[in-house]
């Protein structure tokens, strides 16, 4: 069989994917399948991806920065800072808006619309329901998941214009805010269900429980605790009326095991 | 208690089981995209129906050929097969032993 490097590269880029301790593993076994596959090897490649994402899903780690919940909003605000900053220092991106919104008002409407629709598109593609809690701890979910999107917004509004500046590609700007603002949103929805509604770091342990086979006769999902002990949340596999994500608090007896 | 497959399961379960052992063997003899066949394999191994494990460099370098990784039923994926072939008759005359 011929060498394959584009094919290689596609492989090599799935497995950025995987989490570090099974890469090397994973991408033996998908380069060495590759030597067998006569037919439409690109094809066979691109599967790689559902591949790698199913593990990362599965076997998925969090950066340390965002386990805490005070370290994710720092880091988030770094990064608007840091957006900010090349936005207002650089000439180009900062002039031209400030053109455009004196020639034509409606531009500035259009970019306050963009999060309204990025929003709208991810409400429509992914459950954004926040599951089953306790009353208390409503309030500073929602106020952590507010200070999320406040950070993102300005982040992606200023991270696109310099990215368009950076490729000098000024016409890119628009459909780059969109389509950062709806994965912006959805990885802050996603964040948010994985943290524990107490004390808000991100709960770990990650652990399949069921069979996948097993969907309409048991439950089968996802269960994830807290590390300081607050409590353990309930992933279903399959998002229904009937299943949805379960929060299951941890009394003070159950503390010696967390210590 | 009795295990329950998907019908993709139940028929990767009985290709390996009819000596197809690694994946790309299964993704042929299945017709099954990549995209399902290799998530599928992890996912029964698991739940620890099949185990895998690598081929010897030695063996493969004598075939002149990258070393392959086997997949094998455990105690527990041929019981789950056996219970899969009641529950879908017709898996034998689809992945013939």
């Amino acid at each position: 069989m011929t060498r394959r490097p584009l094919h290689s590269l596609v492989l090599q880029t799935a497995a950025l994917l995987v989490p570090r301790e099974h890469r090397r593993d994973w991408l033996a076994e998908w380069t060495s399948e590759l030597w067998y596959v006569s037919r439409r090897p690109l094809r066979f490649c691109l599967g790689s991806f559902r591949d790698a994402l199913w593990l990362r899903q599965s076997h998925g780690t969090v950066a340390p920065r965002l386990q805490s919940p005070v370290k994710c909003l720092a880091f988030l605000l770094a990064l608007a800072a840091l957006a900010a900053a090349f936005f207002f220092r650089t000439p180009g991106p900062y002039d031209e808006i400030l053109s455009a919104c004196r020639r034509e008002p409606p531009v500035i409407l259009a970019h306050l619309l963009f999060p309204v629709l990025a929003f709208l598109i991810v409400s429509a593609i992914a459950p954004t329901s926040l599951g089953e809690y306790p009353r208390a701890c409503r309030f500073r979910r929602w106020a952590f998941l507010t200070l999320e999107f406040v950070l993102l917004i300005p982040l992606v509004f200023w991270g696109t214009f310099d990215l368009a500046k950076l490729l000098s590609a000024s016409g890119m700007q628009p459909h780059a805010a969109l389509i950062g603002y709806a994965v912006a949103f959805r990885w802050a929805l996603n964040d948010q269900q994985r943290r524990c509604p107490v004390c808000l770091r991100r709960l770990s342990g990650s652990a399949s429980i069921g069979h996948f086979s097993h969907n309409f006769l048991e439950w089968y999902g996802t269960e994830l605790f807290c590390a300081q002990g607050h409590g353990l949340l309930h992933v279903p596999e399959i998002t229904a009326t009937y299943t949805t994500r379960r929060w299951l608090d941890l009394d003070r007896a159950w503390s010696t095991l967390f210590s | 208690m009795e295990p329950k497959l998907s019908h993709t399961a139940a028929m990767i379960l009985q290709v390996i089981h009819c000596g197809c052992v690694y994946g790309y063997s299964v993704m042929e003899t299945t017709g099954l995209p990549s995209g399902t066949v290799y998530p599928a394999l992890r996912r029964l191994e698991q739940d620890g129906l099949i185990r895998s494990q690598w081929e010897r460099q030695s063996v493969a370098d004598a075939g002149q050929r990258p070393p392959r990784k086997y997949y094998k039923l455990t105690a527990a994926g041929r019981a789950a097969l056996e219970a899969s072939r009641n529950r879908y008759p017709l898996l034998a005359k689809v992945v013939p032993q």
